[in-house]
């Protein structure tokens, strides 16, 4: 071997072995000299709930939200005592957080972006901007009003026409959305999209004749009363079952329907007019509620859920969960529960 | 037959296949032939020379490259579920549910010689939001011999209506056996499983109940987060395996409608499905990987759940990490032996399921495979280090793997570590190779215990892995 040979040999082998060595080093030193040693951070008391934030603020405070032994309160602003309310400069150069002991009416479109709690009504002309307000009554908010953060009224909430309410709306009593809405997540005993129709409005299904899974064609028994298709089902109208429905296609009930039991499809499911399921529906791909429809189970899909005039979701004394990426409420559907639109939810119908 | 006997065209025959894929892969066969056979006419002929001179390190080279190609195939499986992580859609579909007519739920906590946890999990679930008249808590205390089953009384006596006590002094050892003989104590068709070293947090019960309202799964898992992390070398590697275990690999194999597996705690079963696949098996080292199959292979869906997190302790000395390692080793070769038939003809499950589904049952048969493709390279290093035979086909094939498969659980590891934010944890990874070793030989090492077991007609004993919590109050 040459000289020359023998150098690039020794050269290559110095090179191969600092490659090989140098992570070695930061790992050393990491491991004798730990700076990230820590437990991932799994929060103990993380409950998911969509009036998280209400809840911390009502619970920081305590009581009504206006008495505040536990907190220092010097850095807000007294509404009655601060400024006068229909000025709008000083609404939108406010750096606190504003609380409110009386009734708050805008007459004029503000933008406020520090929380605000009122402690019994507010109520904003449109157009105004709120990054989260907390009422002990009734939050009004006009036509194109945007809430960025959250907002939480007692009582009740209501957004009018085109109104944009992002991240967390939650009430203890009714959230009311008018037509061109847009949500995310919202919770409340009754969630209505647009205008609902009166109790009398809605008919009475007749009762469905009983009827057995095990008569339609495809169906498989899979033990108690699960029942299985693979390729599409077609539930005929106006019958009664009892059991739940796996489908691997797309499950379409037929109008007047009911299913006493949860329904799972991975390619679509069509509730037929006045169709109804007392549990779940679930499924991979779009769920569409026909006008009339119902659930009494938890709703979720992995694309969209649309829901037309007249459908219940839920009811007063079972609240449940719709969620999808996108939630398409026409007017006159109402939900009970929370209700989840992870990109998207748009309240729609005739003007 | 004969074709496939003889290692000329056996060798050919690979080689002609590689290249067809190749050219269906760049949908231009005329290229890919007039490319490749011209180049290998040659080396062919050499190979034919070579081969009739020396059989044997002809069949050991083949065996190699089908060892490389299966390391290739582990490897790309791999890097597709970190890619998967970082760019797919994720799936969290049943994590929206918050509010619902909630089910029946029994959880059951696995317990045996506990007294150093078991009161941190009942305390942890007492705490939790789940609905207090839909919830009953059974802790399964299997033969404890030390403060366990008091610390359990103490409870029970305090919260009657929601503690319900198991205590199991005989019968045949073991988690499975012991939560075999509390499931008829279950109410409703949810039970839940947590081991007695877990914390819950308060919303994890709704998390883990909410995929069972979808009527097509048969059980559910949420992410393991260890809690002594910090403690030593070994509990800083095992929490990056962790991660890359949940964060990427079980998150991808979600997203990808493929196998999530239960992992026999922190999640739960729908006690239904289990019955309509044969009941809870005892006599599984691995209890919750053979549930996993026998729900996969009559239908039942697995969900994973990555945000529903829970503490766990992770070994802190290498004697009891080795030994249950070797536990799981045993437990899921066990499983392959007995569900790999029933996997591939499974009438439920797609192609792409069936692949991975069988690619996670043989996952701890690739470390003896690994020692052997090794051993063979050695083997054909001093046979005939010159020869063709010895090269060609297994130089390639090693090339390819070190450059994807040896870097494959590596990216996977830091693409989780990067994706639970934790970003200073990663500079370990090279040291992380030592866990690979270990285990390595550790799962070798059960994968011939196993097979001796079997030969020798000798009963699996189950192993409790050691606690290191200082004793809680009662």
């Amino acid at each position: 071997m040459s000289p020359i040979e023998l150098t690039l040999m020794v050269v290559f082998v110095l090179g191969t072995m600092t490659f090989l060595t140098l992570p070695f080093l930061p790992a050393w030193q990491e491991w004798r000299h730990p700076s990230d040693e820590a437990a991932l951070p799994v929060p103990a008391h993380d409950s998911n709930q969509v009036s998280h934030f209400a809840n911390s603020w009502r619970k920081q405070r305590g009581g009504d939200g206006l008495n505040t032994p536990s907190v220092d309160t010097s850095n807000e602003l007294q509404l009655q005592h601060m400024f006068d309310v229909h000025d709008v400069q000083a609404w939108n150069h406010i750096d606190a957080p504003v609380v409110a002991t009386k009734t708050v009416v805008l007459a004029t479109p503000v933008e406020c972006l520090r929380p605000v709690h009122a402690a019994v009504d507010f109520r904003a002309v449109g157009g105004s901007t709120f990054s989260s307000i907390m009422s002990s009554g009734w939050i009004k908010l006009g036509p194109l009003s945007r809430v960025t953060e959250w907002a939480h009224g007692d009582k009740g909430l209501r957004l009018g026409g085109f109104s944009i309410g992002l991240r967390r709306l939650s009430s203890d009593g009714t959230i009311e959305l008018a037509k061109g809405c847009c949500f995310e997540r919202m919770h409340a005993p009754a969630v209505q999209f647009g205008r609902t129709p009166a109790r009398s409005e809605r008919p009475v299904p007749p009762a469905g004749s009983p009827s057995e899974f095990s008569e339609l064609p495809g169906m498989e028994h899979r033990g108690g009363h699960l029942y299985r298709v693979n390729g599409n089902c077609t539930v005929p109208e106006n019958r009664h079952y009892v059991g739940s429905l796996i489908v691997t296609g797309i499950l379409t009930i037929g109008a007047f329907t009911r299913i006493e039991g949860d329904v799972k499809a991975r390619q679509g499911i069509r509730l037929g007019f006045h169709a109804e399921v007392l549990g779940s529906v679930i499924c991979e791909d779009t769920i569409h509620f026909l006008a009339g429809s119902s659930a009494n189970g938890p709703v979720t899909s992995e694309t969209n859920v649309l829901l037309d005039h007249g459908v219940q979701v839920g009811h007063e004394h079972g609240p449940t969960s719709i969620s999808a990426p996108t939630i398409i409420a026409e007017s006159g559907a109402v939900a009970h529960g929370t209700v989840w639109a992870r990109e998207a939810g748009v309240v729609w119908g005739l003007a | 037959m004969l074709v496939h006997r003889n290692p000329v065209h056996r060798i050919r025959l690979t080689l002609a296949a590689t290249f067809a894929f190749a050219a269906l892969l760049a949908d231009n066969v005329a290229h890919a032939t007039t490319l490749a056979f011209p180049v290998l006419a040659p080396v062919f002929s050499k190979l034919e020379t070579s081969l009739h001179d020396r059989p044997v390190v002809t069949d050991l080279a083949f065996l190699l490259g089908l060892i490389v190609l299966v390391m290739m195939a582990y490897a790309a499986r791999h890097i597709a579920f970190t890619l998967n992580r970082l760019f797919g859609k994720q799936r969290h579909p049943y994590l929206d549910i918050d509010t619902a007519d909630w089910p029946m739920l029994t959880v059951f906590i696995a317990a045996h010689n506990e007294e150093k946890v078991i009161a941190g999990c009942l305390t942890a679930l007492l705490n939790s939001d789940y609905p207090e008249n839909r919830l009953k808590i059974v802790p399964v205390n299997d033969r404890s011999q030390d403060r366990t089953q008091s610390i359990i009384d103490g409870f029970a006596q305090r919260f009657p209506d929601r503690i319900h006590p198991f205590h199991r002094l005989t019968g045949k050892p073991g988690k499975a056996a012991a939560l075999k003989d509390a499931l008829p104590l279950a109410e409703g068709d949810i039970a839940l499983i947590f081991d007695a070293d877990y914390i819950p947090g308060k919303g994890l019960l709704r998390q883990l109940a909410a995929p069972f309202f979808d009527p097509e799964v048969g059980a559910v898992m949420g992410r393991v987060v260890p809690v002594n992390g910090g403690s030593n070398l070994l509990t800083r590697l095992l929490d990056l395996e962790r991660s890359a275990g949940y964060q990427v690999d079980q998150q991808a194999r979600m997203n990808l409608r493929l196998v999530p597996q239960y992992g026999g705690t922190v999640g739960g079963i729908r006690r239904s499905a289990v019955d309509a696949v044969g009941g809870w098996n005892d006599d599984a080292l691995a209890e919750d990987t053979d549930i996993t199959f026998r729900l996969l292979i009559h239908g039942w869906k697995t969900v994973y759940s990555n945000r529903s997190e829970c503490f766990e302790e992770v070994p802190e000395e290498w004697s009891v990490r080795i030994r249950q390692v070797r536990r799981w080793a045993k437990g899921h070769n066990q499983v392959l032996a007995r569900h790999w038939r029933g996997l591939w003809g499974s009438r439920f499950l797609s192609a792409r399921e069936k692949v991975d589904g069988f690619m996670l049952l043989t996952i701890f048969a690739v470390p003896p495979l690994l020692l052997l493709g090794w051993g063979l390279a050695l083997t054909l290093y001093y046979l005939n280090a010159s020869s063709l035979v010895a090269l060609v086909l297994p130089v390639f094939a090693v090339m390819a793997y070190g450059t994807l498969g040896n870097f494959a659980t590596f990216y996977e590891i830091v693409m989780a570590v990067l994706l639970d934010g934790n970003r200073r944890r990663v500079r370990l990874l090279p040291i992380n190779l030592l866990c690979f070793f270990v285990s390595l030989f550790a799962i070798t090492w059960a994968s011939v215990e196993l097979v001796t077991d079997r030969l020798l007609q000798r009963e699996l004993v189950w192993h409790k892995t050691l606690r290191y919590r200082s004793a809680s109050p009662t």
